[in-house]
C-alpha cells in the first residue's frame, strides 16, 4: 500500500513540476479566454490523470479559464447523452472527448468537429503517432482528433497463484492449445481457469476479440472490420468455438460480477486468468495491492506483439467560441511530458513514440514498446474501429445471444449483416 | 371535478361561461407548457423515428424511400423481440406478486392492534429506496456463489433437495440462460408474421429475481393504497354485515374485496406503466442478461441512441414503448372519465 501510495504522489509531483516547466517554455501566444473540457473522466485516477493535463495547459496558457466539465457514469454513456442534447441545441463545448473510429466518424459527418491537420502538420505529430491511430482519427484525409494515451484490450492477466497451484507457467504469445492444456490442468485443482465478470456484456465480447484476432491476425482483424473478409472465415469459427469452451471454464457467478469483481477474483486466485484491458493494471496495483511480476504476470492469445488499441481521444468543437484555447489544450495533451505524466496515472500507454518510458510501470513499458513497434489493430468492443458505432453495438448484442445459443452460424451470420449495412 | 360541480349551486348561465373563461386563463399556461414538453416532443419523436438519419447536430427530417423501414428492422431484430417479450412475461409476473402481496399484507397490517404504525413503516420504507440501491443490493442477493444460495446450503435446504433429487440444488438466478413454457411454434402459427420470430417466446427464469426484487420494492405501494381503500370502508357496513352473519373470511369476500376493486384497478394501471418503463432497477440488478434474458425495452433505448448512435432506431422503440403504454392506461382514463360524469 505504502508502494501504492509513494507512487501516485511522485506522479502527482511530476504533473505539477511539468505543469511548470512547460509554463516557462516559451509559449507561442498563448490562449486566453475559456474553454470547456468535456469528459467522462471522474473516479479516482482517470480524475487525477485529467488533472495532469489542465494543470498543464493551464500553466502554458496562464490567462486561459479552463472549465472541467466532467460527466459520470455508464463508461461514458452519460456524457455522450448530455453532449448530443448541447450539441443538439448548438451549444458545444471547446473540447470533449470521444473514442476514435466510428465514435469520431459520427461527430464528422455531423459536421462538428474542427479540423486539426494543419497542428499536426506543424507538430510533426504524423511523424511520432502510430500511423494506424492517426488512420483512425482521420476521413476524407483530414485528422479531427489528438490522442491522451492507449490502452490495450488484449491482455491476459494471469495469477501466479493459480499457476503454482496448478503447476503451469504461462506467457508470451500463447495458442490456443498450450492456455487448454494449462486451463485444463487449473480445473483439475479447482480453480476457474478463465475469470469473468459480464454483467456488462463488454468484457465477455473484449474476450472472444482477443481470441478472434488471435486466429485471424492483425491483418485478418482488420479485413473483417472492413468488410473485405467474411465472418464466416475459419479463423473466426474456430475463435468463438473457443470462446464456446471458454464459457464453460469460468467463474460461476460471472453474470453478477462487474469487470472489478472478476479482477479481484484473479488477486485472489480463485480464477486463473483475465482477459482485460490495461486499466486492470492499476486496479491490480492500487485496488488490490498486487506487485507486477510476483502476484501477477500476464501474456497474450496469438502473437504477443499485436497490440488491440483502445485510445482515449480528445476533440475540438467546430462551433465552441474559443478555438484557440481548443488548439492550446491539443497541444498540451499532446506535450511529450504530458503524455508521460498522464499515462503514469491512468496506466496506458503514450501514443507518442518519443516518449521515454522508463519511469513507468514495468508492464506499462512492455506495452509501450509493443504499441511503437508492434502490429496495432483497433478494438471493436471499445468503438476504436472505422466502422459505425452501430457495428460495435450489433458485435456486443451477437456475444449476448452466443452466450445462450452457442450458435457459430448466427454470430458469424449475424456479424456479416452488420458490416454490410455499414 | 365532479365533486365541486355537486356541491356548487346551479349556475346562472352568464356566470358560468365567465368561469370558464377564467378557468381557461388559469389552465392557459399550464396547458401551452404541457402541450411543447409533452405533445410537440412526441411528434418530435414520431418524426426522429420515420426520417432516414436523424443526427443531434444535423437533425435532419428528410425520409428515406421507406419512412417505416426503422420499425421494420426494428420488430425483425431479435433483442427487441426478447425486450418485448420479457416486458410481457416481467409485467405480469410483477402484478401479480405485487398486488397479491400488497393485499394481503394490507389486511394484516390493518388488523393489527398498536403496531400498525410501525409495520405500516416497515413495509413502505422498500418504496423509499432508489431503484438503482434495490438493485444492486438484489444482484448480491441473487449472486449463485453468494447470497440467496449460501442460505440455500447452510439452511439444510440444499441438502435435503439433493438427498430426494439425488441433485445439486444450486439455481442459477440471474445467470440462468434457460426459458420454460416456450411458445413460438404455437405463436408462428396463429400470429400473421409470426414466421419472423427469432426467440424463444416462453419465461426466462432469470426474470424471476428480477420479479422479486421489483415487487419487493413495489409491494409496500400496493400495501399502502389497500390500506387507504380498506380504512374507507365505512364501520357500518361492517357491523350490518356481521349482523346478516358475514363474518371471517365471509366478510372480506363478500364486502372487502368488492369494495376494493376500484382501489385494485387503479393500482394495477399504475402498477402496470411502472413495469413497462422500467430501467434503472434492471440495468443495475442484471443489465441485458444471457441472450438478453432480462433485457427491456428502456435499456434498448438507452443503448440504441447513446451507445450505438442510432437515434432513428431509439425513437421508433420508444414510440413503440410509448403505444403499448397507451394500449393500457387510455382505457382506464376513458372508463375513469366516463365514471365521472355518470356520477
Amino acid at each position: 500500500m505504502f508502494k501504492t501510495k509513494t507512487k501516485v504522489s511522485v506522479a502527482a509531483f511530476t504533473a505539477v513540476a511539468l505543469a511548470f516547466a512547460v509554463g516557462t517554455a516559451p509559449a507561442n501566444a498563448a490562449a486566453t479566454g475559456e474553454i470547456e473540457v468535456f469528459s467522462w473522466w471522474t473516479s479516482g485516477s482517470e480524475d487525477a490523470a485529467l488533472q495532469a493535463i489542465i494543470s498543464a495547459a493551464q500553466a502554458a496558457n496562464p490567462d486561459l479559464k479552463i472549465i472541467n466539465a466532467a460527466v459520470a457514469g455508464g463508461a461514458g454513456t452519460n456524457a455522450k447523452q448530455v453532449l448530443a442534447t448541447r450539441l443538439a441545441g448548438g451549444d458545444a463545448p471547446e473540447i470533449w472527448q470521444t473514442h476514435p473510429g466510428g465514435e469520431l466518424q459520427n461527430y464528422v459527418e455531423q459536421e462538428v468537429l474542427t479540423d486539426m491537420t494543419a497542428v499536426y502538420e506543424s507538430e510533426g505529430w504524423n511523424k511520432v503517432v502510430p500511423k494506424e491511430l492517426v488512420a483512425s482519427m482521420t476521413f476524407n484525409k483530414k485528422t479531427y482528433s489528438v490522442l491522451s494515451g492507449v490502452h490495450r484490450a488484449n491482455t491476459m492477466w494471469i495469477s501466479s497463484a493459480a499457476q503454482k497451484k496448478a503447476g503451469v507457467s504461462l506467457s508470451g504469445s500463447l495458442s490456443w492449445a498450450t492456455f487448454k492444456a494449462a486451463a485444463l490442468k487449473m480445473k483439475a485443482k479447482g480453480i476457474d481457469p478463465i475469470c469473468l465478470g459480464d454483467k456488462d456484456i463488454w468484457t465477455a465480447a473484449q474476450l472472444l476479440e482477443a481470441l478472434i484476432v488471435a486466429e485471424e491476425g492483425a491483418s485478418g482483424w482488420n479485413a473483417l472490420l472492413d468488410g473485405s473478409k467474411s465472418w464466416g472465415s475459419a479463423g473466426v469459427k474456430r475463435a468463438v468455438a473457443h470462446f464456446n469452451e471458454a464459457m464453460t471454464w469460468t467463474n460461476a457467478d460471472h453474470k453478477a460480477l462487474d469487470w472489478t469483481g472478476a479482477v479481484a477474483a484473479l488477486a485472489k486466485g480463485t480464477c486463473g486468468v483475465n482477459i482485460m484491458g490495461d486499466w486492470a493494471y492499476g486496479e491490480l496495483l492500487v485496488k488490490q495491492n498486487k506487485v507486477d511480476g510476483k502476484d501477477f504476470t500476464y501474456a497474450t492469445f496469438g502473437d504477443a506483439n499485436t497490440f488491440v488499441t483502445v485510445g482515449d481521444s480528445f476533440v475540438i468543437g467546430k462551433t465552441a467560441k474559443n478555438q484557440a484555447g481548443g488548439v492550446a489544450f491539443a497541444k498540451a495533451i499532446m506535450d511529450p511530458k504530458v503524455q508521460l505524466a498522464f499515462n503514469k496515472l491512468k496506466g496506458s500507454a503514450p501514443v507518442r513514440s518519443d516518449v521515454s518510458t522508463k519511469t513507468l510501470g514495468k508492464y506499462q513499458q512492455g506495452a509501450a514498446k509493443v504499441l511503437a513497434n508492434g502490429k496495432r489493430v483497433p478494438s471493436l468492443v471499445h468503438g476504436q474501429a472505422n466502422v459505425a458505432a452501430a457495428v460495435g453495438q450489433a458485435y456486443a448484442d451477437s456475444v449476448t445471444l452466443l452466450q445462450a445459443n452457442k450458435s457459430v452460424a448466427k454470430f458469424t451470420k449475424a456479424m456479416d449483416a452488420a458490416i454490410a449495412a455499414n | 371535478m365532479s365533486q365541486v360541480r355537486e356541491n356548487s349551486n346551479p349556475p346562472v348561465k352568464r356566470k358560468k361561461r365567465g368561469g370558464d373563461v377564467k378557468a381557461a386563463i388559469l389552465l392557459l399556461p399550464s396547458f401551452l407548457i404541457v402541450s411543447v414538453f409533452v405533445y410537440v416532443f412526441i411528434s418530435y419523436t414520431i418524426g426522429v423515428s420515420l426520417a432516414e438519419n436523424w443526427m443531434p447536430a444535423k437533425a435532419s427530417m428528410a425520409q428515406g424511400p421507406d419512412p417505416f423501414a426503422t420499425y421494420k428492422n426494428l420488430f425483425e431484430n431479435p433483442r427487441f423481440q426478447s425486450d418485448l417479450r420479457n416486458s410481457f412475461i416481467f409485467t405480469i409476473l410483477f402484478l401479480l406478486v405485487t398486488v397479491l402481496a400488497g393485499f394481503f399484507i394490507a389486511l394484516a397490517v390493518h388488523n393489527m392492534g398498536r403496531t400498525k404504525g410501525f409495520f405500516r413503516g416497515v413495509f413502505l420504507l422498500p418504496y423509499a429506496l432508489s431503484f438503482i440501491v434495490t438493485g444492486v443490493v438484489w444482484r448480491w442477493l441473487f449472486n449463485p456463489d453468494s447470497g440467496v444460495n449460501l442460505f440455500l446450503k447452510y439452511s439444510g435446504v440444499a441438502s435435503a433437495y439433493k438427498s430426494i433429487k439425488g441433485e445439486e440444488l444450486r439455481p442459477e438466478w440471474l445467470t440462468s440462460a434457460t426459458t420454460v413454457g416456450d411458445v413460438s411454434a404455437l405463436l408462428e402459427k396463429i400470429i400473421p408474421g409470426g414466421q419472423y420470430i427469432q426467440v424463444e417466446m416462453g419465461i426466462p427464469l432469470a426474470l424471476i429475481p428480477v420479479v422479486i426484487a421489483t415487487a419487493w420494492q413495489l409491494m409496500g405501494f400496493a400495501m399502502a393504497m389497500f390500506l387507504a381503500g380498506l380504512v374507507s370502508i365505512p364501520d357500518e357496513l361492517r357491523e350490518a354485515s356481521m349482523m346478516d352473519g358475514a363474518t371471517g373470511s365471509r366478510y372480506y369476500r363478500s364486502i372487502a374485496v368488492p369494495m376494493l376493486a376500484p382501489i385494485a384497478i387503479t393500482t394495477l394501471v399504475i402498477l402496470t406503466h411502472v413495469a413497462l418503463k422500467i430501467f434503472d432497477l434492471i440495468y443495475a440488478m442484471s443489465g441485458s442478461g444471457v441472450g438478453f434474458a432480462t433485457d427491456m425495452p428502456g435499456i434498448f433505448v438507452y443503448e440504441s441512441m447513446y451507445k450505438a448512435l442510432k437515434y432513428n432506431t431509439g425513437a421508433a422503440a420508444s414510440i413503440v414503448m410509448l403505444i403499448i403504454v397507451c394500449i393500457v392506461v387510455v382505457p382506464y382514463l376513458i372508463h375513469s372519465n366516463r365514471e365521472t360524469k355518470e356520477r
